[in-house]
């Protein structure tokens, strides 16, 4: 009888990633994630980077709870092809002023999260959105407000980005919670990477 | 051949967990953990505890530009050379 070799999971292991697109097509992520000095080809080709591209689907203008409908109707069966982690990015087209809908689709990420699936959503913010937010923000585990950041700098000015974690793990963090970072296209040249967090030293004009 | 679901016995176990003070939680302790998704930048790591956690939800919400989508693929790069190495 044969010897079998049991181990226990690595962590990481079988990780395999399902990513929901607002780009044209997988070739169109490839390139701009090859553009950030990283490269997922191969991965896309061994289907543990599965990426589905939501064009057409937001260029049919179907009302907002139809479209986070199909997208809560994908991730449900991602599971039995192996997918345990998903990102959508993003889902701005489909939010409109039936916030129900959206919360809904977070309502059953949250579900669907308790039963393994890592899920990832980006959305464009904007002021009119605050109250969407923080009625998200209560259903999510780890909430990141992004930002747009000018700085001067001598007689230039420059443009940051300003990640912030308002929430992590379910809690809300009590104090240094936030971080400067640009993709500098330089450093891609370099060191074969291209975000670059900023020093908070460096912001001081 | 596979049991069907019975409801029933699932109810009679909640209950009996319940009678006894609940599951045992030195078991739970002693599951592996899984580990932290790594953003792909040691800064943002570094806020989050390690990456983010697995079996959660994320939202990442910004105005345009603020490298959302930046972000989103240095998470999904990452993640897959977690998962290689």
């Amino acid at each position: 009888m044969p010897v079998r070799r049991f181990s226990s999971p690595r962590p990481g292991q079988g990780l395999n990633i399902a990513y929901y697109t607002s780009l044209q097509s997988a070739d169109d992520l490839s390139s701009q994630i090859s553009s950030l000095g990283l490269d997922v080809m191969k991965q896309i080709e061994s289907g543990q980077f599965k990426v589905t591209s939501l064009s057409q689907l937001y260029r049919r203008q179907l009302d907002s709870a139809k479209v986070f409908a199909v997208l809560a109707g994908h991730m449900a069966p991602l599971f039995q092809e192996g997918i345990n982690f998903v990102i959508f990015d993003d889902v701005t087209p489909a939010i409109s002023d039936d916030h129900d809908s959206v919360l809904n689709f977070f309502v059953r990420s949250h579900k669907l999260s308790r039963l393994g699936l890592t899920v990832l959503s980006s959305f464009r913010s904007s002021i009119s959105k605050r109250r969407l937010i923080d009625q998200l923000r209560d259903l999510v585990d780890v909430h990141l407000n992004l930002s747009v950041e000018v700085q001067p700098k001598g007689r230039r000015m420059e443009v940051f980005s300003k990640l912030e974690v308002k929430k992590n793990d379910g809690l809300l963090p009590a104090f240094d919670n936030k971080v400067m970072f640009r993709v500098n296209r330089r450093l891609l040249r370099l060191e074969n990477r291209s975000l670059e967090v900023v020093p908070a030293t460096e912001l001081v004009s | 051949m596979i049991k069907p679901f019975d409801m029933n016995e699932l109810l009679d176990t909640m209950a009996r967990l319940l009678s006894t003070g609940g599951a045992d939680f030195n078991d739970v302790a002693a599951a592996p953990s899984l580990a932290r998704i790594t953003t792909g930048n040691e800064e943002i790591d570094k806020l989050l505890q390690g990456g983010i956690p697995p079996s959660s939800v994320t939202l990442a919400e910004g105005p345009q530009d603020s490298c959302k989508s930046v972000l989103c693929q240095y998470v999904a790069s990452a993640a897959l050379a977690q998962a290689r190495d």
